[in-house]
């Protein structure tokens, strides 16, 4: 009758068909359609960079996440929960159907990133050679995808390690969550609690995979400190099965109890001794120790913290762009993870002399900042002595 | 049921005018449409016999009959041909929803409406290539932004991952024009067979 009748309002579309289960089955129509037809079979015009013509009639990157009567099984089963979880897990479970059962996989990344990310990380040399492999290896499928094996950093503190890992997400164009293992007690932070508990709800899994990606880089920072204290449940058990490809396939989240495909997933652990890790859970990772870069290796470090910073603050079009020699090779002497603050305090130096530029000295004055202090307490000996001699 | 049709009153005659209209009843909508006369038939009494009746009147998004003196039966009988036909196919008869197709609207379940939101947007991508063909400039199509119904039309090979560098947000994909002019014989291809199917299903 008239126009007022928007699908929103619509009490068919309210009770049984959801905007994902409409998209689903308009995709599956064209799908369809596409398939009957020849064109679809026979590849695209070469481009003019003799580049490979596709071949598949879908986006080669989507795969299958979950499957859709899983879903609406659960979604039943949630609308007879009680209490307080019950709007949780119907919440997870409609963000996951509007999201769609077909999700985004990683494929290879743009090979300047990959230059970059050598250049700033030269100490990272492994991990690099290790993801151009796997590039080499994914590029050999007809839909080129990239899966990593996980991966276990083990280090020194403030190698850069989490910086790495960081970057590597962002270089493989896929979202990024950071765990703290150090602070983690139990595994329900990681793969969810039942919801026959009231403060049931999902696990941090299940929290990464909801976007539009499900092969995420997940960072388990200090795996060697997780599980230090023998009370309660082992935080890492949960890696046992989520490392293994076959029971990845089909994790459930204790509080969502909706089978999904996380051997997508990319690991990438950190630690600073990884002979503290449990062997069962040390055999799953493929291990690369990083050093602290070379005096050569950490000029270039240097550099690219350098421009992050410059790039990302606004007062740095005050000062002159480069660095000299000598402000990189005094700041070359800092733990990498300290290069930045250093940097910021040593700029922050120089506009407090009327300078634009860094000199030195700056960076020297940044690292007296911090004198040692006596500690609150009870002295220590040789404190006591000083004191009676 | 035969005493009611016998002697024939003005609200017979309506009913009757009804079946002889009903052809021009979309397909999916027959099933609605018929059920709603067998209802008018059985309450087609005496007490009734000086309702007036016209139709069948096919709005933007339903189907409905107009009435004149009718009751809340009547009302009720329409109303509810009104509702159905509202969340019902109009090709298929299947659930369906109100469906914006630039100027025109149309109810339609998830299955009959995916070829003409892939044909428009479909057309719309070809205009958007050959404008940037004459024009010489080419603007930036995100794959979150994109219809839905494009994405399997076009291969992963164009889309390519905005960096910003900074890796805190999810990446965006991206596909400037330039880079689909690639895909114009096949997209006009696939504009053809989506035509083809629609006029196919018009025509059953």
């Amino acid at each position: 009758m008239n126009i007022m009748h928007t699908p929103e309002l619509h009490p068919t579309r309210r009770r049984g068909a959801p905007a994902s289960r409409d998209a689903a089955l308009q995709l599956a129509e064209i799908r369809r359609i596409l398939a009957g037809m020849s064109v679809v079979a026979e590849p695209i015009e070469a481009p003019a960079t003799n580049e490979p013509a596709a071949k598949a009639e879908l986006p080669s990157n989507l795969q299958q996440f979950f499957q859709e009567g899983d879903l609406e099984n659960r979604w039943q089963w949630a609308k007879r929960l009680a209490g307080d979880t019950k709007a949780v897990i119907l919440q997870h479970l409609q963000k996951a159907r509007q999201l769609g059962c077909m999700r985004r996989v990683a494929g290879p990344p743009n090979p300047e990133a990959v230059n970059a990310l050598e250049r700033d990380f030269p100490h990272c040399g492994a991990v690099t050679a290790l993801l151009r492999r796997r590039i080499a290896l994914g590029n050999c499928c007809p839909a080129p995808t990239l899966k990593l094996p996980p991966m276990l950093l083990s280090g020194q503190p403030g190698s850069g390690k989490t910086a790495f890992a960081k970057r590597l997400a962002a270089v493989l164009a896929v979202p990024c969550h950071e765990v703290d293992m150090a602070s983690l007690h139990t595994s329900f932070t990681m793969v969810g609690l039942d919801a026959g508990f009231a403060t049931g709800r999902p696990g941090a899994l299940w929290d990464a995979l909801q976007t539009e990606c499900m092969s995420p880089i997940v960072i388990l920072d200090e795996l060697d400190k997780a599980g230090a204290d023998d009370i309660g449940d082992d935080p890492t058990g949960f890696l046992y099965s989520v490392l293994e490809p076959l029971t990845s396939r089909r994790f459930v989240d204790a509080a969502i109890g909706l089978p999904i495909d996380a051997s997508r997933v990319s690991w990438i652990a950190t630690c600073n001794d990884h002979r503290r890790i449990h062997p069962a859970i040390l055999s799953r990772f493929w291990l690369v120790e990083i050093d602290y870069p070379s005096a050569a290796q950490m000029r270039a470090v240097v550099a690219s913290i350098h421009r992050e910073l410059v790039a990302h603050s606004e007062w740095a079009v005050w000062f002159e762009p480069d660095l000299s020699q000598e402000v990189v090779d005094a700041l070359s002497m800092i733990a990498p993870r300290e290069v930045m603050q250093t940097l910021e305090d040593a700029y922050a130096n120089a506009a407090g002399a009327g300078r634009r530029w860094v000199l030195p000295k700056d960076v020297r004055d940044v690292r007296r900042r911090s004198p040692v202090r006596a500690p609150i307490g009870f002295f220590h000996g040789s404190a006591i002595e000083g004191t009676t001699q | 049921m035969k005493r009611i049709l016998e002697p024939e009153t003005l609200l017979h005659a309506d009913l009757r005018k009804l079946v002889d209209r009903g052809g021009s009843v979309p397909d999916g909508w027959q099933t609605a449409y018929t059920e709603t006369i067998a209802r008018l038939y059985a309450v087609a009494c005496d007490c009734r016999a000086h309702v007036r009746l016209d139709g069948p009147l096919m709005a933007d998004c339903n189907l409905y009959v107009t009435h004149r003196g009718g009751d809340r039966v009547i009302k009720g009988i329409l109303g509810r041909l009104e509702r159905t036909t509202a969340q019902t196919c109009e090709v298929c008869g299947r659930p369906g929803w109100l469906r914006v197709f630039g100027q025109t609207v149309k109810v339609l379940c998830p299955v009959c409406a995916a070829p003409r939101f892939a044909l428009q947007a479909v057309s719309q991508l070809l205009s958007d290539l050959k404008l940037a063909v004459d024009g010489g400039s080419s603007k930036t199509l995100t794959f979150d932004e994109a219809p839905m119904q494009l994405r399997p039309m076009l291969p992963a090979e164009v889309w390519e991952p905005l960096i910003d560098g900074s890796g805190d947000e999810a990446p965006t994909y991206a596909a400037s024009l330039h880079r689909m002019q690639a895909l114009r014989p096949r997209l006009e291809a696939v504009r053809q067979a989506l035509e083809a199917t629609l006029e196919a299903a018009n025509g059953s």
